[in-house]
């Protein structure tokens, strides 16, 4: 179960509210991997959303423009923001006016206006929409865009170049195109002793579960003596084996998985890390109420328990009693 | 080979967490509004016959809160993890911060700060409990437990609105009064005088009981599944307190028919969607009246908020009470009616003026006048909320925080210190 959106749920109700209330006002959200937007709306009617995150140069250089041409064609790239690297920018006022239905108008021609209101407004609502959706799942976007162009480029037959961007501080995700494929490595670090072995376990229920699934691409746990990798990226020889991170490879292949419909693949592609840390969260909140059920149980039955009165032992003085006698 | 992040604009990655018994609002710090303000509600489908699922599912996973859980009414029950602002259950209240944090506000809880919000008085077990979910289920960077009425003073010292609240600083009563509870809380120089606080346990909910009831007796044409959604729409629109205090002649007023005190209310049925309209008349002002005359809600009550205020005022410090009736702060989405700050500022005026020339007249002297100062925050809704936006800012926050470090060396214990008042370990 897939939880986490590829729209960003904080910008996507942000955008709408900034669009419709017409509210001069700054929003500065923050997203997962060191990833930042923020979104401005000035009295001009622009919209100006500024995105930026620590790898993106590394990224945009991979995949950059491919992204804008693909998402971002309907929008003016304006100057990037200070501290932002990306900036968009949306006319508000791009929207149709709603005609004003005359007070000495006749009732054939109040209906005919009201029609063509109700279609201008269909209009509107669709154009947010959209851009919402293309505002909203920026990061998604940007991350996965190195990958659907990679994608694209086997499908039209063309080479297309290996790449490698460091996802997180101790992470990196290696993609290495083939012929009719494409292998990616990602490395994967969590500094929770906890952490290590919930992904541990969650990562060997996927490359088990593979036997239940229609067409699963392979996928296995390696490490950097990959004959793939190390041709590819020579510098991984020189890489000092963290004892906390590890190594997953999955190939996929065209006819399989992404002669069509890559922009599914990729969204989960690029969310591979957030979806494992969502699980092992959502695992550990499981435990721990799991824990506290038993801890209360053991509570209410220590409560209940009883001491058990002690039984004075009767023994007998052999003074006092019926040894000596008088 | 990996290069390490430049933190530099990252640093400040603090997410703001105020959990109310009606709403929580949350939203990254550094802002000046939060981005979600949703119901603070689980849709869990525990308790509910065992239903054929699809393999894709996963059971545990098959919750959902805020606005979101209201649509799954019919396959899930609704459960409210809090009361009177105290969290009630451990296992909804944590399943409800999971998805707010990795769902709603996106955040990646090890790289994060969070500040959460507890009412005044909240048991140290309740903060312990908080830490432990905190550190051990989601490996926070850190959490600081800030206690609700402080924050909204925060927010007020730093955009201060009249000339007392600048000089005012961190001293002050704020008047806090959300979903489930009023109170009055004293708090001297960002300390709370918890001996001092004083509540009433009637608050928004009560007043849209209250009205949904008026509504009732009077016959209106409201469908039985909207009449507690319109009885809150009513209140938050159309409420307001009556500038003098003289219920008489605002009865009056209405019974003269004047055509500005009528409101009409134009409302759709959720489930046949037809439209339908009532009349709005005495419920505008008796709801609010819940403050000055409890009574009409609840027999048990009989104090005046204004009552309340100046005792909770008289028991506190005699060096700090000038200051704390110079600066009474408003917080909560039920103090937002309109003319409430005006009134209570009368009413707490009125007694203290009774109360100085009684003295005048035992001994002779005129002692110098005390000026009420009720104050109403631009972003009262939000106060709580923006003093710990405000609060993350600044640069002393970073000693202030306990980090998981801490937790691990000490334990849940630590979440029962301040941080000013460093305890011998």
């Amino acid at each position: 179960m897939m939880l986490i959106d590829p729209q960003n749920k904080l910008l996507q109700t942000q955008i709408m509210d900034l669009i419709m209330k017409k509210d001069p006002r700054i929003v500065v959200a923050k997203d997962y991997n060191y990833s930042c937007t923020k979104l401005q709306y000035k009295e001009n009617g622009r919209l100006f959303l500024s995105f930026t995150c620590f790898n993106f140069n590394e990224i945009f250089s991979i995949a950059g423009n491919y992204m804008i041409d693909k998402y971002y064609k309907d929008y003016t790239k304006e100057d990037p923001d200070v501290g932002f690297h990306l900036t968009f920018s949306f006319n508000v006022q791009s929207a149709k006016e709603e005609p004003k239905i005359q007070k000495n108008a006749t009732e054939a021609e109040k209906a005919e206006i009201q029609e063509i209101k109700l279609q201008i407004r269909a209009e509107n609502q669709k154009l947010f929409e959209k851009v919402t959706k293309d505002f909203s799942q920026i990061r998604r976007n940007f991350y996965a865009s190195a990958f659907e162009q990679a994608f694209d480029q086997i499908n039209k037959g063309q080479t297309a170049s290996k790449f490698k961007y460091q996802s997180r501080e101790n992470e990196v995700v290696y993609a290495i195109p083939d012929q009719d494929a494409l292998n990616i490595f990602y490395e994967i670090s969590f500094s929770d002793n906890v952490d290590k072995t919930l992904a541990n376990l969650i990562i060997t229920e996927i490359i088990d579960a593979k036997k239940n699934v229609k067409m699963a691409p392979p996928i296995s746990r390696s490490n950097y003596q990959s004959s793939i990798l190390k041709s590819a990226f020579p510098e991984v020889q020189n890489i000092k084996v963290d004892p906390n991170s590890q190594l997953i490879t999955m190939t996929l292949f065209k006819a399989q998985h992404f002669s069509k419909n890559i922009e599914q693949l990729s969204t989960f592609l690029q969310g591979f890390r957030q979806y494992l840390h969502y699980h092992i969260h959502a695992s550990k909140t499981y435990l721990h109420s799991r824990i506290i059920k038993r801890i209360s149980q053991f509570q209410r039955s220590l409560q209940l328990c009883q001491f058990e009165p002690e039984v004075e032992k009767k023994t007998e003085d052999i003074f006092t009693s019926s040894g000596v006698k008088a | 080979m990996q290069q390490t992040i430049d933190q530099g604009f990252y640093q400040s990655k603090v997410c703001v967490i105020d959990n109310g018994t009606g709403f929580t609002k949350m939203g990254w710090a550094g802002n000046t509004e939060p981005q979600f303000d949703i119901p603070t509600v689980v849709a869990d489908h525990q308790e509910k016959q065992k239903v054929q699922m699809s393999k894709n599912t996963n059971e545990n996973l098959d919750y959902y809160i805020g606005y979101e859980a209201y649509d799954y009414t019919k396959s899930h029950n609704i459960f409210y993890p809090m009361k009177s602002g105290i969290v009630e259950n451990w296992d909804l209240m944590e399943k409800f911060w999971h998805r707010s944090i990795f769902d709603y506000l996106r955040a990646e809880p090890d790289e994060t700060t969070f500040i959460l919000t507890e009412p005044p008085m909240n048991p140290p077990e309740n903060r312990e409990n908080i830490a432990e979910i905190f550190f051990e289920t989601f490996n926070a960077k850190g959490l600081h437990i800030s206690v609700q009425a402080v924050l909204s003073l925060f927010s007020s010292a730093f955009a201060p609105v009249n000339e007392y609240q600048k000089t005012a600083g961190l001293t002050g009563m704020v008047l806090d009064s959300g979903d489930g509870v009023t109170h009055c809380i004293p708090v001297s120089d960002g300390y709370v005088i918890g001996s001092c606080i004083k509540h009433i346990p009637l608050a928004g909910r009560d007043i849209t009981q209250f009205i949904q009831t008026l509504l009732k007796d009077r016959g209106e044409n409201i469908p039985a599944e909207d009449i507690k959604k319109v009885a809150r729409e009513v209140k938050e629109k159309y409420g307001y307190c009556i500038s003098d205090g003289d219920l008489i002649k605002e009865f009056q007023a209405y019974d003269r028919g004047d055509k500005n005190k009528f409101k009409t209310y134009y409302g759709k049925n959720s489930v046949t969607k037809e439209k339908y309209t009532i009349d709005i008349g005495y419920e505008r002002f008796l709801g609010p009246e819940m403050f000055f005359h409890p009574e009409f809600l609840d027999g048990k009550w009989r104090s005046p908020i204004d009552e309340i205020i100046d005792k909770s005022i008289q028991t506190s410090p005699v060096d700090c009470r000038k200051k704390l009736y110079q600066n009474i702060i408003l917080s909560g989405g039920s103090t937002l009616f309109d003319g409430f700050a005006q009134r209570l500022e009368q009413q707490v005026q009125l007694r203290i003026d009774s109360r100085l020339q009684k003295y005048e007249q035992r001994s002779g002297f005129k002692p110098a006048p005390i000026k009420v100062n009720v104050t109403q925050n631009p972003f009262q809704r939000y106060a709580v909320w923006q003093g710990g936006s405000l609060m993350a800012l600044q640069p002393q926050f970073e000693k202030v925080y306990h980090t998981r470090q801490e937790y691990f060396e000490r334990g849940p214990s630590i979440a029962r210190y301040n941080a000013v008042f460093q305890p011998q370990y």
